[in-house]
């Protein structure tokens, strides 16, 4: 039975009061447990049956035109198509299920990555590092190839031209010279 | 099996829109006027009738009586008095209000023709309307037209005329809660 018609019977004290009620005022009372009073309750089938014959009898109003079309409209929303695919709600559900499925899947997986997966995080600067000291002793060791030629390149001119210097300068002086020269090679 | 079952299957019906169109068909005005009947609103009757059907559909696949008629009456009556038990409605006529004011105005009740009665008033309330809202109501309610007559003899469009309809009614609404509450 449904819930509609379950509601029916309650209140059974008040439904003989306003039956008796009917009956003695010779028309029917439909929702009022007594004239002037403010409380409401569900019709007997009795007091159901005389509404619908007395309705039936006085005649009934005719609804608006747009009523059945609104009813249907209505009704159609709750079995419809969902979007232009024209989805049924349960399977719009179940779409909406599996993509949720989906999404946490990849969260978990996501989160799993980023706990439980061992990386070395030094690794990247520790190559990074290795690759700048590896500059810096190619360049150190060039600087000091450089600096080896050079000076040999000045060992090798002294000979003549040294004695040439010494010659015309006197040899203290060309030796001062030669000093401040080296220290100047040295310094670069 | 239940009648609506029935029904359905002797005219080869299938589908719940069908059987509902069926049942909106052959007890639209017996379940509008028992809503009228017990609120004493025409518009609240209107709404009614419309749960009332929706209601009704829903539980079509459960249905197991015999009686679809006094199923959707029980169905009507109780929306109905729901209606009237929320607050602030108290005030609204009961029936036997509604036929006392109309036993005063128009005789005994066996003499009242409700249908007119009622149309009278609603005839009332339209030409209260801004144009072009009084002619359309007046189309809708008065003369009983549907949106596509109104819109062909017109020669306007369907959506113009159902945005009308749709304003004309909410005017119409509330004019008469206007009235009823004053």
């Amino acid at each position: 039975m449904s819930e509609e018609k379950r509601r029916g019977g309650e209140f059974p004290e008040k439904e003989k009061h306003v039956s008796e009620e009917r009956l003695i005022c010779g028309e029917f009372r439909t929702v009022r447990e007594k004239p002037g009073g403010s409380d409401f309750r569900y019709m007997t089938e009795d007091e159901l049956e005389a509404l619908i014959a007395e309705v039936e009898a006085h005649g009934m109003l005719t609804p608006p035109a747009y009523l059945k079309d609104l009813i249907m409209e209505e009704a159609g929303k709750s079995v419809k198509p969902i979007g232009k695919k024209g989805i049924s709600r349960k399977k719009a559900q179940m779409q909406f299920m599996i993509y949720s499925a989906k999404i946490i899947g990849a969260a978990a997986v996501a989160i799993f990555c980023l706990t439980m997966v061992p990386m070395d995080s030094d690794r990247g600067m520790e190559t990074e590092n290795r690759r700048r000291e590896k500059i810096m002793e190619e360049d150190m060791a060039y600087y000091q190839k450089e600096s080896e030629r050079i000076r040999n390149d000045l060992a090798g001119t002294d000979g003549g031209f040294r004695s040439l210097l010494e010659n015309v300068l006197g040899e203290e002086t060309v030796g001062t010279a030669a000093s401040v020269w080296n220290d100047i090679v040295g310094w670069f | 099996m239940s009648v609506v079952q029935g029904m359905g299957e002797k005219n080869g019906i299938r589908t719940k829109e069908e059987r509902l169109s069926v049942m909106i068909d052959t007890y639209q005005s017996l379940v509008f006027s028992v809503c009228y009947k017990v609120t004493g609103d025409y518009f609240s009757a209107e709404d009614l009738a419309q749960e009332t059907f929706l209601s009704a559909y829903k539980n079509l696949d459960t249905f197991e009586g015999t009686n679809e008629k006094a199923w959707l009456c029980r169905i009507a009556t109780n929306k109905s008095i729901d209606y009237l038990r929320n607050a602030g409605r108290r005030a609204v006529p009961t029936e036997d209000i509604f036929f006392e004011q109309q036993t005063e105005s128009r005789g005994s009740p066996e003499e009242i023709c409700l249908e007119e009665e009622v149309k009278e008033r609603l005839l009332a309330y339209c030409n209260q309307l801004k144009p072009p809202y009084d002619e359309i109501a007046r189309a809708v309610y008065y003369e009983e037209k549907k949106a596509e007559e109104i819109a062909r003899e017109r020669g306007g469009n369907i959506k113009t005329v159902q945005t009308q309809i749709y304003r004309a009614r909410n005017m119409l609404r509330k004019l008469y809660g206007k009235e009823r509450s004053a």
